[in-house]
């Protein structure tokens, strides 16, 4: 349950967060000006009031999720800043002589995006992406208290059950540990085949 | 209207009283957590930049660890698995253990970039001259460290009030078990909930402010 949540939160803030990193960099200045003040509103928030407005409130709004649903929401909205603040940080690591250059040489969009963008991109946006994603890994965490049966809730359950305390939670830590390793190894493979520098 | 979004203002003014008694319970843990890490967290990262072999390995083993366990389960650790050691506390010191041995993890790498940042030039000219290790690390280096570790700093201090946030869990009544105790008790989540925001921002918004003055005078 605890790596479907991750999978869930990445797949749907990853593609918000590049969307949001665009807009942050819009032309208009309210749209740029509204997103930033957006950003540090709900960066100043804790995760944990997130999940319980996601669980609370919305239903006085009349939208009533299950605790998995109202996890996820939560906890993409608590990360999708963070994340579009790593590809803005990477798009401005691009300077504009760049596209000129794509430009004039006439390349194709999705040859240009491939070839000369990503490239450039993902060396600066990958570290910290990776290092928000290990944060959501720990803050499925936080689920449990919404009822999300993840690693952690199983776990509070089963030390309630047996009173094993310290065993189970060595375990529980090692689990999250595994999961975060699994996340910075993919990071350090990655870095390695592309020749980066490793962080 | 039934799904009608109601927002009843007088419920928030109502219990005033006890939102204005945990927020104060939450900057008490916020500070005691921010006083007793920092001193720890700077241990930790001369520990790993200066240390012997066994030191800079020991305190390397304990950030890695610590920054890849979420704060919840180090919580459940001081506040459920200690008493089984023998150590009971109450919860508000269990969670103060709790906060201060993750936040002394992430803490101590952000200090040890500032601590990078200073050529080792610095250290050898500070031998050279006779400089005692307490001497060179309280006159040379760190005051050369201060403007680049200000801005990880002040970020991980915001980071540490919402993780107090996670305390509300192990039953300690600060701003969000308080909160989460009121609606179950009045079933007004979101007057409670956007209060309490409001509070975090309030705090957070005096950090940032003290970020700001003090890079101004720190540059």
């Amino acid at each position: 349950m605890t790596v479907w949540l991750v999978v869930c939160i990445l797949a749907i803030s990853t593609p918000l967060s590049v969307l949001l990193a665009f807009f942050m960099r819009s032309r208009l200045r309210a749209v740029r000006a509204l997103l930033i003040l957006l950003s540090a509103f709900v960066r100043g928030i804790p995760p944990l009031l997130l999940l319980f407005a996601a669980y609370f409130v919305l239903p006085v709004a009349g939208l009533v999720l299950t605790p998995v649903e109202a996890a996820v929401a939560a906890l993409s909205l608590s990360i999708v800043f963070y994340f579009a603040e790593c590809i803005r940080s990477g798009l401005a690591a691009i300077s504009a002589g760049q596209h000129d250059a794509i430009r004039a040489l006439g390349l194709p969009r999705g040859r240009a995006l491939r070839r000369v963008l990503l490239p450039q991109l993902l060396p600066v946006a990958l570290p910290p992406y990776v290092g928000y994603a290990t944060e959501v890994v720990k803050g499925s965490a936080l689920a449990s208290v919404i009822s999300v049966a993840e690693a952690t809730g199983n776990a509070y359950q089963m030390i309630m059950a047996t009173g094993k305390t310290l065993t189970i939670l060595v375990v529980l830590g090692a689990v999250y540990a595994t999961l975060d390793g699994i996340l910075l190894g993919l990071q350090a493979l990655l870095a390695r085949r592309w020749k980066w520098a490793l962080p | 209207m039934g799904a009608a979004v109601t927002f009843d203002i007088s419920i928030i003014a109502l219990h005033s009283h006890a939102l204005l008694l945990a927020t104060w319970r939450t900057m008490l843990l916020f500070v005691a957590t921010a006083a007793i890490t920092t001193p720890l967290a700077l241990a930790v990262a001369l520990a790993r930049q200066t240390g012997g072999r066994l030191l800079c390995a020991l305190a390397a083993t304990y950030v890695t660890v610590f920054r890849l366990i979420p704060v919840l389960v180090v919580l459940y650790f001081s506040f459920y698995g200690l008493p089984s050691l023998g150590v009971s506390l109450a919860p508000l010191p269990a969670a103060l253990v709790g906060l201060v041995i993750a936040s002394t993890a992430y803490m101590g790498e952000d200090l040890r970039g500032g601590l990078i940042a200073v050529p080792p030039g610095q250290w050898q000219a500070a031998r050279a001259l006779g400089l005692s290790y307490r001497q060179t690390v309280q006159r040379i280096i760190i005051p050369q460290a201060i403007p680049r570790m200000l801005p990880p700093y002040m970020s991980r201090l915001i980071v540490i009030v919402k993780s107090t946030a996670v305390a509300g869990i192990v039953s300690v009544d600060e701003l969000t078990g308080a909160s989460y105790d009121l609606i179950s008790s009045t079933y007004h989540a979101t007057e409670f909930l956007a209060a309490s925001a409001c509070l975090y921002l309030g705090i957070n918004g005096v950090l940032a402010l003290v970020q700001v003055l003090l890079e101004r005078r720190f540059h």
